[in-house]
C-alpha cells in the first residue's frame, strides 16, 4: 500500500519559554481525513503544541523543529504565509465557544468577513455559507444572532461552519467540547465524524476527555510533560502500556472498561 | 433596552429637579436683597415693597421653591439683574458659544487621544507606550490657565501662527458677522456662506480648544490603552488571529469597538466638566461664552443668572450622560439586554 | 479567586481584619532592598514619590531654604522689582520685588497643604455617607445616591466659584467650596465598593452570626475599599492643587501677599511677553506638584486598585 504523505507532519518540535523546555515532540502527524486525539493532563503542553502550528505562541517563546503542512514549512514561516494558512487551510475551534466569536458582530457577519478576508468572491460566498450551514446542521436564522445570544453548541457550530465554508483541510480543536453539555459534546463529535466523510476534513483534537476521544479518534497520542509517551488506536486506552496512560485511564471512570492490570 | 432608557430618563429627571432646587437654594443664599438690587439704590420704601411682591419674595419659602421650579419648566428663568435680559435667552446664547468650543475641543481630544492609546497598547512596554504614558500624565497635570498663557505667548505673540484671542478677526465685515443665529461661529458662517469668517473662526477656536483638550487627550489615551489591552487578551481576539487577520485589522476592526465603553463614559464626564470650566479659557481668550457670563453674574451677585447658568450646565451634563447610555448599547450588543 | 476550602468563611472573615498577609520580613535591609527593586522597575511611581518627598521637605524646611523668607509675607522691595533670574534671585523677582524662588518654596505649604486639607475633609464627609449608603442598600441608598448625583451634576468649578463669591474671596472659603464639590466622588466610590462587598458570602455570614451592621461595615467593608480610595485621593490631590490654583488665579482664593502659586501666575499674567519668569515658574511649580501626585496615584493603582475603580 502506497502511503500518502501526511497532511500535517511535525518533527523534532521543541518549544521553550524563558529557558524552560515545555514541548519536546519527536514526531506527530495527521493524515488527510484522519482524526487524531491528543490527550494529556493540564500543563502537558497540548495547547502549546496546537498554538505553535499556526505560529500563535507568545512573543517570548522559541520554537525549533519542523512543522510541515501539505508541503509547506510553517515553523518560522513569514507572517504572510501563516496568515494565508490560518483559517483558510487550517481552522481553529476553541474551548470557549461563545467567547471565541466577536461580540460586536452577528455570527453571519463574522463568517462573511472571514470569507472576504480570504478572497472568496461575492457570488460564491453565499453558496459556501449555505452549504456549510447544512453540513453543520445550523439553522440559518441563527446567523443574525450575536454570540451572547447563542448557546454553547450553536456557537461551536458557527466556528466549525466557518472552517467548512473556508474549505479548511485541517481543524485544530483545542478542548472544543470541554465546555459543552454532555449531549452537545456527542453532537459535536458526531459532526467531526461526518465532516471527515463529506468534506474530508482532518481533525487534531486536544482534549482531556478520554471517553470522548476514545469514541472519535482514529489514533490517540498521549502527551505528558511535553512529550508523546504512547500512541495507538483506541485500544491504547483499553490496554495502556505506559504508566501515564494507565494513570489517566484509571482516573477516568467514564471509560467503562477497566484496564487489565488494575493497581 | 427601552426599560433601561425609561429608568435612566426618570432618574435624570429626578436629578434635574434636585439641581433646580439646589440652584434655588443658592439664589436665596446669595447676599444682598434681590428686591433692592432690582429696584435700584434710589427706590423708596413703597417701591421696594412693590418690587418685592412683584418678585414673589413675600411668599413662604416652600411656595417660592415650587414656583421657581414651575417657572423653570415653563421657560421663565427670570431676568438677569446685570443685563436686564431674560436669563433664558442670555444663557442659551452664551451656552451655544461654549458648546461649540467644548465640542471642538473634545473632537480634537478624541482624534488625538484614542490613536495615542492604540499606539500605546500596540507597542506595550516599548518606547511608544511609555512616551504616551508620560505625555498623558503631563497633560493631566498642567494648569489650564498656565498652558493658555504659554501657548498665547509662544504661538500667538512670538510665532504669529494663530491669533491671540477673540472669536474672529475684528476687521471682518461686521454685518456678515452680526448675522449670528446659533451663536456658533462655525455654524453661522457656513449658513451665511461666509468662508472667510469660517476660517477666521476656526483659527480662533484652535488654541482655546487645544488648551481644553489637553487633559482629555491624556484621559482618553489612558482609557483606550487599558480597554484595548484587556480586550486583546480575550478569546475572540485569539480566534481572529487564528482566522488569519493582520495585527492591524485585529486592533482597529475587532478590538477597538468593544473597548470604547469607558472612553464614552469619560467623554460624557469630561463634557460636563469642561462646560462648567470654560470660564478660565474664556477669560484668557476673550470668548463671550457661558463661563464669562457666569463670572460676571457672580461678580454682580446676579442670583437668577447664576442659577440659570448652573442649571443649564447641569442639564447639559445629564443629557450627555443619557446620550452615552444610549450609544453604549449600540456599540456593544452585549449591553442591549435588560438588566445591564 | 484562590481555591476555596472548608474554612473559606473564617479565612475570608480574617481578610477583613488588618492581618498582613506576608508577615514580618526577615531583616530590615532585605525589606529595603525589595522596596528599591520595586521602585526601580516603576520609574513613574519612583519619580512621583521622589517629588512628593522633596515637596514635603521643601514645605517643612522653607524658612531655612528660602534666601528671602520675608518675601513670602509682607515684605516688598520695589527697588528689586522685576529682576530677571540669576544671581541672588535664582528665579527672578516679581512686580513687588519679591524673590520668586522663596515665594514658591513657601507656597508649597499653601498650595499643597490646603489641598491636603481639602482632600481629607472630602474623605471625612464622603466615606461615611458612601459606606452607609452602600452597606444599608435599598431605598435609603437610592435616595442618598440621587443627592450625590445632584452634586455631581453641578459643575464643580462653578459651584466652587459661587460658594467662594457668596462667602467672600479667601483661601479658607475656597477650600470649603472645593470640598463641597469634591466629596460626592468619594461617596460614590465608597458606596460602589460597599454595595459590591455587601453581597459577599462572608459579610452575610458575619451578619448571621449576629455581628452588628456597623461593625461589619467598619471591619469588613471599609478595609477592602480603602485601596481604590487611596489611589483616588492621590490622583485627586493633583486635581485639587489645580483647582485651588485656578480659583486663586481668578482672585477668589488666596489673596495677596499669600504666596499661592495660582495667584502668582495671575500676578505675572500681563507681563508674560516681557518678564515671563513671573508667571512661568509658579505655573511650573503647580504642574510639578500635580504631576507628582498624579504619578503617585497611578503608580499605586497597580497595587491598591487593580480593578481600576478609581476613575482617571
Amino acid at each position: 500500500m502506497i502511503e500518502e504523505a501526511p497532511l500535517l507532519s511535525i518533527r523534532d518540535l521543541v518549544i521553550e519559554i524563558r529557558g524552560r523546555r515545555l514541548v519536546d515532540v519527536a514526531e506527530l502527524s495527521v493524515g488527510r481525513g484522519q482524526i487524531v486525539g491528543l490527550v494529556g493532563e493540564s500543563g502537558a503542553g497540548k495547547s502549546l503544541l496546537l498554538s505553535s502550528i499556526l505560529g500563535l505562541l507568545p512573543a517570548d517563546a522559541t520554537v525549533h523543529g519542523s512543522i510541515i503542512f501539505d508541503g509547506l514549512e510553517l515553523r518560522g514561516a513569514p507572517d504572510r504565509l501563516l496568515r494565508s494558512v490560518r483559517g483558510r487551510r487550517i481552522a481553529v475551534v476553541l474551548q470557549a465557544a461563545r467567547a471565541a466569536l466577536t461580540p460586536t458582530l452577528q455570527s453571519g457577519t463574522w463568517i462573511e468577513r472571514a470569507l472576504v478576508l480570504h478572497h472568496v468572491p461575492a457570488p460564491e460566498r453565499r453558496a459556501r455559507i449555505a452549504h456549510a450551514l447544512e453540513a453543520v446542521r445550523l439553522d440559518p436564522a441563527l446567523l443574525r444572532r450575536y454570540p451572547h445570544q447563542l448557546s454553547g453548541g450553536e456557537a461551536q457550530r458557527v466556528a466549525i461552519a466557518l472552517a467548512v465554508a473556508l474549505r479548511a483541510q485541517l481543524i485544530l480543536a483545542d478542548e472544543a467540547t470541554s465546555a459543552l453539555d454532555v449531549t452537545v459534546q456527542a453532537e459535536v463529535a458526531e459532526l467531526f465524524r461526518e465532516l471527515r466523510q463529506t468534506e474530508g476534513t482532518a481533525v487534531l483534537l486536544v482534549s482531556h476527555d478520554l471517553a470522548l476521544v476514545a469514541g472519535l479518534a482514529d489514533r490517540i497520542d498521549i502527551i505528558a510533560e511535553g512529550s508523546i509517551v504512547e500512541r495507538g488506536g483506541p485500544a491504547v486506552l483499553t490496554d495502556p502500556q505506559h504508566s501515564v496512560t494507565r494513570e489517566l485511564v484509571t482516573a477516568n471512570p467514564t471509560l467503562g472498561r477497566a484496564p487489565e492490570a488494575a493497581p | 433596552m427601552r426599560r433601561i432608557l425609561v429608568r435612566r430618563g426618570l432618574q435624570s429627571l429626578v436629578v434635574a429637579l434636585g439641581v433646580g432646587l439646589l440652584a434655588f437654594v443658592i439664589t436665596r443664599l446669595l447676599p444682598g436683597d434681590a428686591a433692592a438690587t432690582w429696584a435700584g439704590p434710589r427706590a423708596s420704601a413703597d417701591e421696594l415693597a412693590q418690587v418685592r411682591v412683584q418678585l414673589g419674595l413675600d411668599r413662604p419659602l416652600w411656595d417660592q421653591a415650587v414656583r421657581y421650579i414651575a417657572d423653570l419648566v415653563t421657560g421663565n428663568w427670570g431676568t438677569s439683574i446685570h443685563t436686564r435680559q431674560p436669563v433664558l435667552s442670555d444663557v442659551s446664547g452664551r451656552f451655544m458659544t461654549s458648546l461649540e468650543l467644548v465640542t471642538f475641543a473634545l473632537v480634537i481630544a478624541a482624534l488625538i487621544g484614542i490613536p495615542l492609546g492604540v499606539l500605546a497598547a500596540r507597542w506595550k512596554g516599548r518606547p511608544p507606550d511609555w512616551i504616551a504614558g508620560i505625555s498623558a500624565s503631563l497633560l493631566a497635570s498642567v494648569p489650564i490657565f498656565w498652558l493658555g498663557l504659554l501657548l498665547q505667548l509662544l504661538i500667538a505673540t512670538e510665532l504669529h501662527w494663530l491669533p491671540v484671542a477673540g472669536r474672529w478677526d475684528r476687521t471682518l465685515n461686521a454685518a456678515a458677522v452680526a448675522a449670528t443665529r446659533t451663536h456658533m461661529v462655525l455654524v453661522d458662517s457656513l449658513l451665511a456662506g461666509n468662508l472667510t469668517l469660517f476660517v477666521s473662526g476656526f483659527s480662533h477656536l484652535l488654541m482655546p480648544a487645544i488648551v481644553i483638550a489637553a487633559y482629555p487627550i491624556g484621559l482618553f489615551a489612558r482609557l483606550t490603552r487599558a480597554g484595548l489591552l484587556e480586550t486583546l487578551g480575550e478569546e475572540h481576539i485569539r480566534m481572529a488571529r487564528a482566522t488569519g487577520y493582520t495585527e492591524r485589522a485585529i486592533i482597529w476592526r475587532f478590538a477597538l469597538r468593544p473597548s470604547m465603553g469607558p472612553v464614552l463614559s469619560a467623554l460624557a464626564l469630561v463634557f460636563g466638566f469642561s462646560l462648567g470650566n470654560t470660564f478660565l479659557v474664556e477669560n484668557l481668550f476673550n470668548f463671550q461664552g457661558l463661563g464669562s457670563y457666569a463670572v460676571d453674574s457672580i461678580a454682580a451677585l446676579d442670583a437668577p443668572a447664576i442659577a440659570g447658568t448652573t442649571i443649564l450646565v447641569a442639564l447639559a451634563y445629564l443629557a450627555a450622560n443619557l446620550a452615552v447610555d444610549l450609544i453604549r448599547p449600540v456599540m456593544d450588543p452585549r449591553l442591549r439586554e435588560a438588566g445591564r | 479567586m484562590s481555591g476555596s476550602d472548608g474554612v473559606a468563611g473564617s479565612a475570608d472573615l480574617r481578610r477583613g481584619s488588618t492581618a498582613a498577609p506576608g508577615g514580618a520580613r526577615a531583616s530590615a535591609a532585605g525589606g529595603l532592598g525589595r522596596v528599591i527593586g520595586y521602585l526601580a522597575r516603576r520609574p513613574g511611581l519612583a519619580f512621583g514619590l521622589g517629588i512628593v518627598i522633596v515637596l514635603a521637605a521643601g514645605a517643612v524646611l522653607a524658612p531655612v531654604l528660602a534666601p528671602f523668607p520675608g518675601d513670602a509675607g509682607n515684605n516688598t522691595n520695589l527697588m528689586a522689582s522685576l529682576l530677571p533670574p540669576g544671581g541672588v534671585h535664582p528665579l527672578g523677582t516679581d512686580l513687588a520685588g519679591r524673590d520668586v524662588w522663596s515665594r514658591i518654596l513657601f507656597g508649597i505649604r499653601i498650595s499643597v497643604g490646603v489641598s491636603v486639607v481639602v482632600i481629607v475633609s472630602s474623605l471625612l464627609v464622603g466615606i461615611p455617607i458612601g459606606l452607609f449608603a452602600g452597606a444599608v442598600g435599598g431605598k435609603l441608598d437610592d435616595l442618598l445616591m440621587r443627592v450625590v448625583d445632584v452634586f455631581l451634576a453641578f459643575p464643580s468649578l462653578l459651584l466652587a466659584l459661587a460658594i467662594s463669591a457668596t462667602l467672600g474671596p479667601s483661601m479658607e472659603h475656597a477650600a470649603i467650596a472645593i470640598t463641597v464639590s469634591w466629596w460626592p466622588w468619594y461617596a460614590r466610590l465608597m458606596r460602589g465598593e460597599a454595595a459590591a462587598i455587601r453581597g459577599r458570602a462572608y459579610v452575610e455570614a458575619a451578619l448571621l452570626l449576629g455581628i452588628p451592621r456597623w461593625r461589619v461595615a467598619l471591619r469588613h467593608i471599609l478595609p477592602n475599599a480603602i485601596g481604590p480610595i487611596i489611589v483616588q485621593a492621590s490622583l485627586d490631590l493633583g486635581g485639587v492643587i489645580l483647582t485651588f490654583a485656578a480659583l486663586s488665579f481668578l482672585g477668589l482664593g488666596a489673596q495677596d501677599p499669600t504666596p499661592e502659586w495660582g495667584l502668582m501666575v495671575e500676578q505675572g499674567r500681563t507681563l508674560t511677553s516681557t518678564q515671563p519668569w513671573v508667571a512661568l515658574f509658579p505655573g511650573a511649580a503647580i504642574m510639578t506638584a500635580a504631576l507628582a501626585f498624579t504619578l503617585l496615584g497611578e503608580g499605586l493603582r497597580e497595587r491598591l486598585d487593580p480593578k481600576g475603580l478609581a476613575r482617571s
